[in-house]
C-alpha cells in the first residue's frame, strides 16, 4: 500500500484525560478515507495534532515519509496538507474574494518587498490566482457573493467557503473536519462528486471527518473509527457496518447524540 | 502685521498635524491592520531621534545620522518584536508600555551620553541652510511629502497580497496558519515598518523643536496616537490623518482658552478621555472606520 | 540593607493593596484596568477634600481623628464610585461583548479623565493635609515614620481581612468561585452582576486605602498613581493573574526589588527595575509565579 499518511502511537492528553490514547493509522494516497467515532472520540484533536496546532506527548506523524511532529501549522500547510475546521472559521471581516486569493502557496506578492519592487509581476499573479478563485467560486455558487463580506454568508455557504478556500491552497492532501455538516442534501451530493473528481483528476487525498454514517459509507473506500483516543476498527464501508465492537462504541455514547 | 504670523502658526499647525499623522499611521499599521497591541510606540520615535542627535552631535553627517536613527528605530521594533510578540495581547501591551518607560528612564539617566532630563539640542538644523524666512515653510513642505510618500507606500502595501495576510492575521491567527503564513514574520515586519514610521515622526519632531528631551517621549504620547487612531477609524489610513487633524485642531483650538495652562492642559486631556469613552461606547469604529471590517477586539 | 528591606516592605504593602483590586478585576472582566492608579490618587485627595471641606470647618475633633474619619469616607467614596463606573460603562461594555482593546482603550479614558479632573481641581503640584511631617523614630538602628508602621499595619490587616472574607462569606466564596469558572457560576445561580459589583467596591477601596497611605509617606501628587501602575502590574502578574494572595507576595516582592535595588544600580533606576522585573516575567514564566489556576 502507498501510504500518503503515516501516524504511529499518538498521545495527548488536557488536564489528565486522554484526548489520544496511542492512535495509529495510515491513509492511502489517492484515496477518501473516511474517520468517524462517537463525539469525544479524538477526532478533531487528532485533525489539530497533524496539522501542527496541538503538539502531542508522544508518537510519530509522517506525510509522505516526512515527520510532521514539531514543525508549526504553516509549514505543514506548505508541504501541502491543508484542512478545514468542525467550527467554520470563515474571515468574516474580509471579502469571499480575499478569503480565497489568502490560501494559495508561495505568492510572491505575499513577501513585503515584492509589492514595493516588482509591482508588475505581483499583479500579473493576482491575475491569475483571481481566475482560479473565479472558476472555483463559481462551482460552489458562491461568485455572486465574491465582493460580499464573508461575515455575511449563510452558515451553509460559509463552510462551502472554507472548503473552496482549502483547495485555493492546490493541497495533495486535505483533511476535512464535518465539512458536510449544515449542508443541504443536493448540494453536498455535489460536493461528493467534485471531491471525487478532485482525487480522480488531481490525485489529491482526503481524510474526512463525518458524523453522517451513510454519507460516509457512500463515499469513502476505507473507514477507520476511533474511539476514547484509540483507533478500534478499520475497514470497508461494509466490514464496518457489520462490526460489533463499532456499534458498541457508539451505543455507548448514544445517548448524547 | 497680524498676517505673517497668522500664516506662520497655520505653518506651524500643519507641521505638528504632518508629525502627529506619521505617528499615527506607524500605529495604523501595527494595531489597525495587523492586531498588534504596541503600547510603547513613543519609544521608537524617542530612538531614532535620540540617535540622530547624538551621532550628529559627534560630529557625524546630518543626513547620514537621520538614516542611522531611522534604522535604528526600525532594528530595535525587530529586537523588541521577536521576545514579545507570541503574547497575549494584553501582556503585549503592558510589555511594550514598560520598554518605552524603561527607556526613557536611561534617557533621563545617562546624561553623558543623552544630555540627562536637560536633553540635545546642539544638533544641526534639517534645512540650516535655507534662509531663515523660508525655514518653516520649507520644513512644512519636508513634512507633508514624508508624510504623502510613507502614505501612498502604506496603501501600496496595505492592498498587496502583503496587506491581506495582515487583515487575516488581525482577524483570526489560526485560520492564517492553518493557510500556510507564518504570522510571527509578518507581524514582526509590521512592528518594524511601524516602528521606522515612528522613528521618521520622531526625527521630524526632533527638528521642529530643535531639542531632544526625555519629557517628549511619555507613554502620553503613545496614548495620542492612539487616540488619533480610534479616533479616526482603526484600519484605515484616511482615518488616521483624519484623525490627527482632529486632534491637533482640538488642541490648538483649546489654548487660548482664558484658564491658564494647567487648568487648559487638564480639560484637554478630561475632554479627551470622555470621548474615549464615548467613542468605545457608542462608534467603536471611530470617523471613517468600517463596521462590517473593523475588528478591534483580538 | 536591612533598612532597605524595611522600606522594600513598606513599598510593597502599598502596592500589594493595588495589586489585589487589579488581579480580582483583570481576572474576573478581563479588564486591564490603566485608571486603577488613578483610583488610589482619587482615594489620597478625596481624604484631603473631605478633611478640608466638611471636618475642619466645624472641626472640634483632634486632627488624628479627623483624618481617620475622612479617610474612611474617601476609601467607601472611591468604592462606590467604582461601582458607579461599573454601572455606567463597564456593565454596557460587557452587554455589547467587548473585547480587550475596548475595555482597555475605555480605561485609558478613565485613568486620564480622572488624573485630570484632579488636577484641574486641585492643581498638578503637592498638596498637603496640613499634618506636621512626622519624625522617624528608631527601632534598632532602624528608622521608620509613625505613617510607615501605619501602613504596615493597615496592608496586613486589610489582607488578613480579604482572606476572611473569601474563604468565610457568601460573597466571598462567590468571588473565588466567579474567579474559576465564570459560565458555570451563572449557572449554579450566582447573581454575576452582584458579584461584579462586590468586587469592584473591594478593589476601589483597597487602592484607595493604598493610595491615602502612600501620600501619606511621600506626598499627595496627581500622578502618584500612575507611577505605581506599572509596579503594581508586575506585581500582578508575577503573582498571578486572579491570585489575590499571589497580588500580594508579587507586591511585597516588587516593593523589596525597587529598594534592594539601591545597593546593586543605585536610585536611578529604582522604578525602571519593576519593570524589568516585568518584562522578565512575561517573557520567562506569563502565567506568573503562582502558575494558572
Ligand atoms: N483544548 C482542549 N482542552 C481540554 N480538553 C480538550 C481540548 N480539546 C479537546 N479536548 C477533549 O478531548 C476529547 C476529545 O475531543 P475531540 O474534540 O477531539 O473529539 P471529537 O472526536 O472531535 O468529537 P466531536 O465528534 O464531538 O467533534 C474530549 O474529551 C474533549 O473534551
Ligand atoms: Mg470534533
Amino acid at each position: 500500500m502507498n501510504s500518503i499518511l503515516t501516524i504511529n502511537d499518538v498521545k495527548k492528553s488536557f488536564d489528565g484525560i486522554d484526548a489520544l490514547n496511542g492512535a495509529s493509522f495510515d491513509v492511502e494516497k489517492g484515496k477518501i478515507t473516511g474517520l468517524i467515532g462517537p463525539n469525544g472520540a479524538g477526532k478533531t484533536t487528532l485533525f489539530n495534532t497533524i496539522t501542527g496546532f496541538i503538539s502531542p506527548e508522544s508518537g510519530s506523524i509522517k506525510f509522505e515519509g516526512e515527520e510532521l511532529i514539531g514543525k508549526p501549522p504553516y509549514e505543514i500547510t506548505r508541504k501541502g496538507l491543508a484542512r478545514t475546521f468542525q467550527i467554520t472559521r470563515s474571515l468574516d471581516k474580509m471579502t469571499v474574494m480575499d478569503n480565497l486569493l489568502l490560501a494559495p502557496r508561495e505568492q510572491t506578492g505575499e513577501s513585503v518587498i515584492w509589492p514595493i519592487i516588482t509591482p508588475g509581476k505581483v499583479e500579473e499573479e493576482e491575475i491569475e490566482v483571481r481566475e482560479m478563485a473565479m472558476d472555483i467560486l463559481e462551482f460552489f455558487n458562491l461568485d455572486e457573493h465574491k465582493d460580499e463580506y464573508a461575515g455575511s454568508l449563510s452558515g451553509g455557504q460559509k463552510k462551502l467557503l472554507e472548503l473552496a478556500r482549502v483547495l485555493m491552497i492546490e493541497p495533495k492532501m486535505v483533511l476535512l473536519d464535518e465539512a458536510f455538516a449544515g449542508v443541504n442534501p443536493s448540494l453536498s451530493n455535489k460536493l461528493v462528486d467534485y471531491i471525487k473528481h478532485l482525487r480522480d483528476d488531481h490525485e489529491i487525498s482526503f481524510l474526512l471527518i463525518e458524523h453522517d454514517i451513510p454519507l460516509i459509507m457512500e463515499v469513502c473506500e476505507d473507514i477507520i473509527v476511533m474511539a476514547k483516543g484509540e483507533v478500534i476498527a478499520r475497514g470497508k464501508p461494509k466490514e464496518i457496518k457489520n462490526n460489533q465492537k463499532v456499534l458498541d462504541a457508539y451505543l455507548g455514547v448514544v445517548h448524547d447524540e | 502685521m497680524i498676517l505673517p504670523s497668522l500664516v506662520n502658526y497655520f505653518i506651524y499647525i500643519g507641521i505638528i498635524i504632518g508629525i502627529y499623522g506619521l505617528f499615527a499611521l506607524g500605529l495604523n499599521l501595527e494595531w489597525g491592520f495587523t492586531g498588534i497591541l504596541n503600547f510603547g510606540h513613543v519609544a521608537f520615535m524617542g530612538i531614532a531621534a535620540y540617535t540622530m542627535a547624538i551621532l550628529n552631535i559627534a560630529g557625524l553627517n546630518l543626513f547620514i545620522s537621520i538614516i542611522i536613527g531611522i534604522a535604528l528605530s526600525i532594528v530595535a521594533g525587530v529586537l523588541i518584536g521577536a521576545p514579545t510578540l507570541k503574547l497575549r495581547g494584553d501582556y503585549l501591551a503592558i510589555v511594550t508600555i514598560a520598554f518605552s518607560e524603561i527607556i526613557r528612564y536611561f534617557y533621563i539617566n545617562e546624561g553623558w551620553l543623552t544630555g540627562g532630563a536637560g536633553g540635545l539640542s546642539n544638533f544641526n538644523q534639517l534645512l540650516g541652510f535655507l534662509p531663515s524666512q523660508y525655514k518653516q515653510i520649507g520644513f512644512l513642505i519636508v513634512t507633508l511629502a514624508l508624510l504623502g510618500i510613507v502614505y501612498v507606500f502604506l496603501e501600496k502595501l496595505i492592498n498587496s497580497p502583503w496587506g491581506r495576510v495582515l487583515k487575516s492575521i488581525r482577524e483570526d491567527e489560526e485560520v492564517s496558519k492553518a493557510l500556510g503564513k507564518n504570522i510571527y514574520k509578518y507581524k514582526i515586519q509590521s512592528l518594524a515598518i511601524g516602528s521606522g514610521i515612528a522613528g521618521i515622526a520622531g526625527i521630524l519632531q526632533a527638528f521642529n523643536n530643535y531639542l531632544v528631551l526625555p519629557s517628549s517621549y511619555k507613554p502620553l504620547i503613545t496614548f495620542y496616537a492612539w487616540i488619533i487612531v480610534v479616533l479616526g477609524g482603526s484600519a484605515n489610513n484616511k482615518g488616521s490623518l483624519v484623525g490627527a487633524i482632529i486632534f491637533v485642531a482640538f488642541f490648538e483650538s483649546t489654548r487660548f482658552l482664558p484658564l491658564g495652562d494647567v487648568r487648559v492642559g487638564s480639560l484637554r486631556m478630561i475632554i479627551i478621555g470622555l470621548l474615549l469613552i464615548l467613542l468605545m461606547l457608542f462608534r467603536p469604529q471611530g470617523i471613517l472606520g468600517n463596521k462590517e471590517e473593523l475588528k478591534l477586539d483580538i | 540593607m536591612l533598612q532597605l528591606i524595611l522600606n522594600g516592605l513598606i513599598t510593597g504593602s502599598i502596592i500589594a493593596l493595588g495589586a489585589i483590586g487589579l488581579s480580582m478585576i483583570y481576572d474576573i472582566l478581563g479588564l486591564v484596568n490603566f485608571a486603577h492608579g488613578d483610583f488610589m490618587t482619587f482615594g489620597g485627595y478625596l481624604t484631603f477634600f473631605i478633611s478640608l471641606t466638611f471636618l475642619r470647618p466645624i472641626s472640634f475633633i483632634p486632627l488624628t481623628y479627623d483624618l481617620l474619619l475622612s479617610a474612611i469616607l474617601a476609601i467607601i467614596g472611591v468604592g462606590l464610585f467604582s461601582i458607579l463606573l461599573d454601572k455606567i460603562i463597564w456593565k454596557k461594555l460587557r452587554k455589547k461583548g467587548a473585547g480587550t482593546v475596548t475595555l482597555l482603550i475605555t480605561a485609558i479614558g478613565i485613568a486620564l479623565a480622572l488624573r485630570n479632573g484632579i488636577v484641574f481641581i486641585w492643581g498638578s503640584g503637592t498638596i498637603s493635609l496640613g499634618i506636621p511631617i512626622s519624625q522617624a523614630i528608631e527601632i534598632f538602628g532602624l528608622k521608620i515614620t509613625f505613617f510607615e508602621i501605619i501602613s504596615i499595619l493597615v496592608a496586613i490587616t486589610l489582607m488578613l481581612l480579604l482572606d476572611f472574607l473569601l474563604k468565610n462569606t457568601k460573597i466571598g466564596k462567590a468571588m473565588r468561585a466567579l474567579s474559576d469558572n465564570q459560565s458555570l457560576a451563572s449557572i449554579t445561580g450566582i447573581n454575576v452582576d452582584k458579584i461584579i459589583s462586590y468586587t469592584w467596591f473591594l478593589g476601589g477601596a483597597y487602592a484607595a486605602t493604598g493610595g491615602i497611605l502612600y501620600g501619606l509617606i511621600t506626598s499627595f501628587r496627581p500622578d502618584m498613581g500612575w507611577i505605581l501602575l506599572l509596579p503594581i502590574f508586575a506585581a500582578v502578574i508575577l503573582g498571578s493573574i486572579g491570585n489575590v494572595y499571589g497580588a500580594m507576595v508579587g507586591g511585597l516582592i516588587i516593593g523589596l526589588a525597587q529598594e534592594t535595588s539601591l545597593v546593586f544600580i543605585g536610585s536611578r533606576y529604582k522604578i525602571a527595575v519593576s519593570f524589568l522585573l516585568l518584562i522578565i516575567v512575561l517573557l520567562v514564566k506569563p502565567e506568573g509565579i503562582f502558575g494558572g489556576k
